[in-house]
């Protein structure tokens, strides 16, 4: 018997499968160490009244206990009509989706005889562009809103892989402190738990559209409690609110602690 | 026959001949960068009444080795910028030497009076570190692109996820923990740019690389410093475009000095120690 039949066959150069060898002995591929995803913090909001729609966001942009910059926006005008995105989440996919969505507003005015999108159209597309990264998704919460043909104020949320209510909604809120401001919203825009006084919890108060200054008072009110808080909520508050007049951007002060 | 089951039973290669390896590529995952091996340390930067300053000192650990002592993290790339890295040593060689170089060959072939301005530097780089997260393939750095654009001071921060974000000071690393907070006292917004000068600016750029010596184990005493300073546009005649006119000025192998050390003299034992 030759001495070459007791030898591991992997030490010839020319067997087909000395690479194999190369793995580790569980046989289970190696694990990338490399995490693509991280939280930069922050919230977004969003309410709608009969003929307007108002989107907010902080500017605070955080990477665990440091503050990265208090003046990063994350409210976007898509193109030059009426069409608003917020983003919030990990800070590079979001930004990435407002540029993918600026985009995609732009090429359909040019390929549309300058028409511009609507805000149910913006709405669908979104979701194709969430949706086309099913499986390794873009890690952002995304608020879009505009107004319709009928100038009725339109809001859309979506989760990160790009479900969203094709009926849109009254009000949203994601991010860090969605969870301290959607109970409010739901208590002060969908008048939850509300009963008609004397009526002895019989009658729920009905559901009205709030004018815009009232809008943007629960909008600052939100924010500020968010802020006490929520250590991720802060520095600025970007208000940007829809009309048949026009897209107008209000910036105040929130706590900077 | 040997132990390993896989090997088992194959076609003999001198009877059957060499197995085609290409029916094998993907069946095990490609080798990206899992870590940094060899790598820098802070960039910090801050804009005053003018102008950007960014430093960054020489040194490329090995780990917790003091490797490479003579290394330059800063670059100026154009006219207008000044980029500075930290991470990989390596990644940095790429950006620096493979991408920005060629960015600015191609930029100048054009030769029509137009050059790359902060701004842009700061989206080509960012673009390029967010492909390559998206590849799982990522360029293990963190930059700040310091410059002059558009009639103002310009400084922005990337890092190996894409991750983008802007403010009148900025600090990678250690630099984020312990420098920010300094440069913070001097400017906390856009509006203390304004009242910031270059003289102060240098000063408290100068005071944050002596703190980060201090406390930061893979530091170096000696670093490097660039001053970008920007003198607003000036009209070029007929055309009607402005010109912007941008200086840099560098200071290299800066030593740290008026270190405080005397104190330790007093110290002794960890309690009751006296002597």
């Amino acid at each position: 018997m030759s001495l070459s039949s007791v030898e591991p066959l992997s030490f010839d150069p020319a067997y087909s499968f000395e690479a194999s060898q190369s793995r580790d002995h569980s046989g289970a591929p190696r694990q990338h160490s490399f995490n693509p995803y991280t939280d930069n913090g922050g919230t977004i909001l969003g309410i709608t009244g009969d003929d307007f729609v108002v989107l907010a966001g902080d500017t605070r942009h955080t990477a665990g206990y440091n503050i990265n910059s208090r003046t990063e926006r994350k409210v976007y005008r898509l193109g030059d009509n009426n069409l608003i995105l917020a983003t919030v989440g990990f800070g590079a996919d979001s930004k990435d989706v407002a540029e993918t969505m600026t985009r995609a507003v732009n090429d359909f005015k040019f390929n549309h005889n300058l028409k511009n999108m609507t805000v149910n159209a913006a709405a669908q597309y979104l979701f194709t562009v969430l949706y086309g990264n099913r499986f390794f998704p873009k890690y952002t919460h995304c608020i879009l809103a505009g107004l319709d043909k009928d100038g009725k104020g339109r809001l859309y949320s979506y989760d990160s892989v790009g479900s969203y209510s094709k009926e849109g909604e009254r009000r949203a809120a994601a991010g860090a402190a969605s969870s301290l401001i959607v109970p409010f919203l739901d208590n002060q825009v969908e008048f939850k738990n509300q009963y008609l006084p004397a009526s002895n919890g019989t009658q729920e108060r009905p559901v009205e559209d709030l004018p815009k200054e009232t809008v943007i008072k629960l909008v600052k009110d939100a924010f500020t409690s968010a802020t006490e808080r929520h250590i991720e909520v802060g520095d600025g508050l970007q208000i940007i609110t829809v009309t048949k007049d026009g897209v107008f951007e209000e910036m105040t002060e929130l706590k900077k602690d | 026959m040997n132990h390993l089951p896989e090997v088992w039973g194959r076609p003999r290669n001198d009877v059957y001949g060499a197995y085609d390896h290409s029916y094998l590529q993907g069946s095990h995952p490609m080798q990206h960068t899992q870590q940094p091996i060899v790598t820098g340390t802070s960039v910090i930067a801050l804009k005053f009444n003018g102008g950007v300053v960014i430093a960054a000192d020489n040194l490329a650990s090995y780990g917790s080795l003091a490797r490479f002592t003579d290394v330059e993290r800063l670059k100026q790339v154009g006219t207008h910028t000044v980029v500075g890295a930290g991470g990989d040593i390596s990644d940095m060689q790429h950006l620096y030497e493979k991408l920005l170089d060629s960015l600015i060959i191609k930029e100048e072939y054009q030769n029509d009076g137009h050059s790359l301005r902060a701004s842009h530097i700061y989206r080509y780089l960012s673009r390029v570190l967010y492909h390559r997260r998206c590849k799982f393939d990522p360029l293990w750095n963190t930059i700040l692109v310091a410059g002059w654009d558009d009639g103002k001071p310009f400084l922005a921060s990337a890092d190996l996820l894409g991750t983008t974000f802007s403010s009148p000071a900025l600090a990678t690393g250690f630099g984020a923990h312990l420098a920010v907070p300094l440069l913070r006292r001097v400017c906390p917004d856009e509006n203390a740019v304004k009242s910031l000068t270059k003289e102060k600016a240098i000063e408290t750029i100068e005071e944050c690389m002596k703190v980060l010596f201090y406390r930061d184990a893979r530091s170096l005493n000696k670093y490097s410093m660039a001053v970008i300073t920007g003198e607003g546009v000036e009209q070029v005649p007929l055309s009607g475009e402005g010109k912007e006119k941008v200086h840099v000025e560098w200071k290299k192998d800066i030593t740290l000095e008026n270190q405080s050390w005397k104190f330790a003299e007093g110290i002794r034992g960890y309690g009751a120690q006296t002597v």
